[in-house]
Parts: C-alpha cells; sequence; structure tokens
C-alpha cells in the first residue's frame, strides 16, 4: 500500500493518455459484458430445457386441429399432451412484434414451468381476453394488471371480421429462460369461440411429455408416423434438441459473440501496451534512478504492472457496471422487433472479466518490464 | 584507520557499438578515508563518473577489486548490490533527476519505501532531511514549482534521507549559477563536518573542488594528488 500514492501519480503523468487508455478498457470491457453476457443466457435457456417435453409442430406450414390430441396421448411412452394456440401480432406499431400463447386442454400438467400459480390457472380459464403477462413484456409496452392489451392479428380475424384482439392483462408474472424475449399468455377457450366458424379447432402446437428423457425420440418418430399420410403431418422434436439447434444455429452468433468480446479484448492489450511503453520510455531515466536508489527489478516490475492493473481492473469494473445497466435498459430502449436473448451479467461473467483484465495488465505490461530489468543503470544514467 | 573506500587495480573498458573496445580505467588504486570530503576532477572522457559509478555500485569493474564500506562490491549479486545500495550510498545528479509527478516530500521518502519503517516514522525523517536542506517550506511543492537550487537541495535531501554513510555526487553544480552552486556546496561541506558523511563528489569547476578536504586530477587513467586550498 505505501507505493499506491507513488503508482497512482505515474498513471497521472500524462492526463489525456491515461484518460484515453482508461475509455479504452472502458469500452473494451462494456463489450465483453455485453457479447458474453449473450452467451450466458443462451447457455442459460439451453440448460433449462425439459429433456422429457416434445414440440409438434404443422409440417409444411400447414395446420393441426385439436382432435389429433387423442391419438397422440395413447401412444407409448406418452405421459401427457398439451394443446397450444397462438396469436402472433403486433401491438400499435407492426415493429413491435407479440406472441400471445394460448393455453389449451393438457397445459397445465405439460407446462408447468409457466409461473402461474393454480389460482391464476383458473383465473385464466374463467376470464375470456384475460392474459397474464411477463415482466419483459409488461416493461416493453407499459403494461400492468388491469392494462388493455389490443394485439392486431391480420393473419387470424376474428368472428366479427375485426382483426385486432383486445386482452385484458389479469397480471404480470416472472420470465423464463425458455421465453427469453418475454411472453402473453391467454385462454385458448376464448381464442377458439372468438375466431371465425372455419377456424375453430384449429392449434398451433402439441407440447407432449413423454414418460422419460430415454423415450423422446421414439416418441418423436412416432407421432411423426402416425400422422404422415393424413390431413394434418406433424413435424415433433424434442425441447432439448430443439433449444441445441437453436441454439446450434445460434453456436455461430454465440462464437460469433465470444470471439468479438476477445477482439475487444486484444484491442486493450494494445492500446495498454503501448501506453505503458510510451510511459516507461520518457521515465527511463527517472527508473534508473529509482534502481541505483536500491529498488530491485521485482519491485520496478511491480511498479509496471500496477500501473498496467489499475486501469485495466477500473476499467473492468466500469465496463461491467455500464453492460450490467444497458442489459437492464434494453428492453426499454431497443425496439420490440428485436426478439433475440438479452444478456445476463452473472458472476461467471464478472469473474472472466476480471481474470481478463489481469492478463491484459499482465501482457501489456510484461515487454515494459522485461526492458526495465535489462536496464543498464550507468548507462541510461550517462545518456542524460 | 580502515578506508571508507579501497579501489585496488581496477579495469575497466567500455564496448562501443559492440565492437570498439575503450579501456577507461587500467590498474587503478585509490583510497577514501571515511569523512573525507573527495573532488574528484579531470577532462571529458578521463574515467572520472565511471569512478564514481564503480563506487557507488550501479557498475562492476572488469578487474580488480571495489571495497566500500567493508563489502566487495564486485563479488555482490545485482540484487545484494542493490540492497546495499539502499543501506550504504545516497547519489547527486547534476540534472537532479527528481520524479516530476511527486512533491518534494514525496521525492524524499522514495528511497525510504524500501525500508520497514512505519508512515509516521517515514515522515519523521522526510522532516528531517527537508530541515537538514533549509526546505521545510516547500514539502508539498512539485519539482517545477522549485528553482534548480532548490531542486538540487530536495536531491540531497533525498540522498541522506536513509542516512547512507558515502555521498557520490556527480557534478551537483553543473547546472546551477555561481552564487546557488556556492549554497549547494556550503550544504554538501556541513554534511561533511556535522554529520561526518563521506563524500566523493566529480566536477569541472576548480571552485567546487575547493570546497573538498581533498582534492584528486584524472588524466589519462592516472590519478595525481592536488594540494587543497579549503574555501
Amino acid at each position: 500500500m505505501k507505493y499506491w500514492r507513488f503508482v497512482w501519480a505515474n498513471l497521472w503523468r500524462k492526463p489525456i493518455r491515461t484518460i484515453f487508455l482508461f475509455i479504452s478498457v472502458v469500452f473494451g470491457f462494456t463489450l465483453w459484458g455485453l457479447l458474453l453476457g449473450f452467451d450466458a443466457n443462451l447457455r442459460r435457456i439451453a440448460d433449462s430445457a425439459n429433456a422429457a417435453r416434445i414440440y409438434s409442430f404443422p409440417r409444411f406450414g400447414g395446420k393441426l386441429v385439436l382432435a389429433q390430441m387423442q391419438p397422440i396421448s395413447r401412444m407409448h411412452f406418452v405421459s401427457k399432451v398439451g394443446a397450444l394456440g397462438a396469436i402472433l401480432g403486433y401491438y400499435q406499431q407492426p415493429r413491435n412484434r407479440v406472441a400471445v400463447f394460448m393455453q389449451g386442454p393438457g397445459m397445465l400438467e405439460v407446462f408447468q414451468d409457466l409461473p402461474l400459480t393454480s389460482q391464476q390457472w383458473a383465473a385464466l380459464a374463467n376470464s375470456g381476453a384475460g392474459v397474464f403477462v411477463s415482466r419483459l413484456y409488461a416493461m416493453r409496452y407499459g403494461l400492468k394488471a388491469g392494462s388493455n392489451f389490443p394485439v392486431i392479428c391480420p393473419d387470424l380475424p376474428r368472428a366479427d371480421g375485426s382483426d385486432v384482439w383486445t386482452f385484458h392483462v389479469l397480471g404480470v408474472v416472472p420470465d423464463i429462460p425458455l421465453m427469453p424475449v418475454g411472453f402473453a399468455t391467454g385462454n385458448y377457450d376464448y381464442l377458439d369461440r372468438a375466431r371465425r366458424e372455419g377456424d375453430r379447432g384449429q392449434v398451433q402446437q402439441f407440447w407432449v411429455l413423454a414418460v422419460d428423457a430415454a423415450h423422446t425420440d421414439e416418441v418423436t418418430r412416432e407421432i411423426d408416423k402416425w400422422f404422415s399420410s393424413s390431413d394434418f403431418p406433424t413435424r415433433s422434436v424434442s425441447e432439448k434438441s430443439l433449444l441445441a439447434s437453436a441454439g446450434g444455429g445460434g453456436t455461430d452468433a454465440l462464437n460469433a459473440f465470444v470471439s468479438l468480446a476477445f477482439a475487444g479484448i486484444v484491442m486493450v492489450v494494445i492500446v495498454t501496451t503501448n501506453a505503458l511503453r510510451h510511459s516507461i520510455r520518457e521515465r527511463t531515466t527517472e527508473l534508473a534512478v529509482m534502481k541505483a536508489m536500491g529498488f530491485s527489478n521485482y519491485k520496478i516490475t511491480a511498479h509496471v504492472l500496477a500501473e498496467a492493473a489499475i486501469p485495466c481492473l477500473l476499467g473492468c469494473f466500469v465496463g461491467l457496471v455500464i453492460s450490467a445497466a444497458l442489459t437492464a435498459m434494453m428492453p426499454r430502449i431497443l425496439p420490440a422487433a428485436v426478439v433475440f436473448p438479452m444478456p445476463t451479467i452473472d458472476l461467471q461473467v464478472v469473474g472472466s472479466g476480471i481474470a481478463a483484465a489481469l492478463l491484459v495488465a499482465l501482457l501489456a505490461g510484461a515487454w515494459p518490464a522485461l526492458r526495465i530489468a535489462r536496464l543498464d543503470v550507468a548507462a541510461a544514467l550517462a545518456r542524460q | 584507520m580502515t578506508p571508507a573506500i579501497s579501489m585496488r587495480n581496477v579495469g575497466k573498458t567500455y564496448k562501443k557499438s559492440g565492437r570498439l573496445a575503450v579501456p577507461v580505467l587500467n590498474g587503478l588504486n585509490l583510497e577514501v578515508q571515511e569523512r573525507q570530503f573527495l573532488a574528484l576532477m579531470g577532462p571529458s572522457g578521463s574515467g572520472k563518473t565511471t569512478i564514481l559509478n564503480l563506487m557507488g555500485g550501479i557498475d562492476r569493474p572488469d578487474s580488480g577489486e571495489v571495497i566500500v564500506c567493508g563489502h566487495h562490491l564486485e563479488r555482490l549479486t545485482s540484487n545484494r548490490l542493490g540492497i546495499w545500495r539502499s543501506n550504504n550510498v545516497g547519489f547527486v545528479f547534476q540534472s537532479y533527476h527528481l520524479l516530476p509527478v511527486l512533491s518534494a516530500a514525496a521525492n524524499i521518502e522514495l528511497p525510504l519505501l524500501l525500508t520497514n519503517l512505519s508512515r509516521s516514522q517515514r515522515l519523521a525523517h522526510v522532516k528531517a532531511a527537508l530541515e537538514i536542506v533549509a526546505l521545510s517550506d516547500r514539502a508539498s511543492h512539485k519539482p517545477s514549482e522549485l528553482s534548480g537550487g532548490q531542486q538540487q537541495r530536495v536531491a540531497i535531501a533525498r540522498a541522506i534521507v536513509t542516512d547512507p554513510k558515502l555521498l557520490v555526487c556527480d557534478e551537483p553544480t553543473g547546472d546551477l549559477d555561481r552564487s546557488t552552486a556556492e549554497e549547494i556546496l556550503l550544504l554538501l561541506r556541513a554534511l561533511n563536518e556535522k554529520y561526518s558523511k563521506t563524500i566523493v563528489m566529480v566536477t569541472h569547476d576548480q571552485k567546487a573542488a575547493d570546497y573538498a578536504t581533498r582534492q584528486l586530477h584524472l588524466d589519462k587513467g592516472e590519478l595525481m594528488e592536488r594540494a587543497t586550498e579549503v574555501t
């Protein structure tokens, strides 16, 4: 600690250079926090997958009907089946894309990770146009319990010819990793009653629970085989493989995030090394005088590394705080059309940031420290 | 009486551009007694600063022995030599070499950071050193806020703050005007007489050398004693 004032004073020898260095480090670690935050969230989503759950979608973009539930529920290794409707439209402006998932028969058992209490499920069943919205939706669209939530859906007209589905917000519930961009959830019966007669009985997806994770492949094959020659063919996929492939489609994105984060850190290494190199070169005589006084190579190396570590660690701290603040603000400031998962600044991101900051300091300080260690005191003083 | 400094048969050659060898000292012998104030004079390139560097332990001889304060410097490792310097030698340079980012007091405190003294003890030492050089009222000033003479006083305070036995001064008045130079030389003489410091000073200036108790002239590797006229 007794060297703190000395190290700090040296950092402010050229204030503009130090400020520029600090800003570069802050920028690098803001990028680090955001990009690794995305990475952390995508991994969290993949980890949250229910290994025994299967989704059945309409194959070739067709449709499914409620009557298909019966044969699915009778299949081997099927534990439970739920039917899900969906209203895919927008709120106020086309860029505000929203999806309202309408919970049909069986969904209470199949989708137990939906954060609704039994009272809220009952309220949903009894309320008609009532919906629960997640916190992200509530924050993004300014919704709260009692708000009206009109969703415009030209592809799904109501029985009265209107394409506006006006929902009534029953409450705000927590978000879940499975739906990282937020959600609204309503009652399938209301959807079915309110839409045109010809559309009734259609569902968007079936959610199927296998008896255990080991039998999901068998069940997906059996469902698709059963309906392959029917009017409503299915394409079934387990939740785990769906999220893995979404993450797989996203693996490139994931790698891009991590690569970009590291590119930012390489930039920080270059800027820090350059700043330190200049600083040390300007102070060769002073460092020679310190060595003449008896400062060992170890002590001077420690000084140089401390001069690199202080802006790196402070910049890392500020950068991570900014990335956490941006993460909290993103749902409000980003257009609703942006539907990728928000970053999560967790302990792993913070820990990796601190480790990266220390590594940057070590890399940036190593060469100048080596030069100082090799410095010939008599020769350096003679040059003056 | 044991000499404070004893150089025996010392040789030193510099290699310029890695090829051309320039012999500077060849079989040099010199003894400096404790509490002596020695002025070392001679033309440029005669090896005065080399002798000073060898005595101060910031350079090593190619041959011979350099014994200072009872230690064979040529036998010490770099780390041991650093520790030895911090305990036994104070350096005063022509260009002061103060750290511009630190105040006068912080500059003086710098060598004390190598000791185990507490902060309050270090501050007490700094205060005492500032009093000796008569700069107590400039403790918080940065070097850029001080005159050349004041900066050299701070440099002397930094050199004596650890209470070393030996002060090596390389042209300490080279950058100063005559009256300021005299103040610095009187201060060095006081350190020699009142605080019993052994001082070795390299200078080109005969008037500066006259403040010393002993004068040596170095030319072509040969040391010649000169009669001293005390100013």
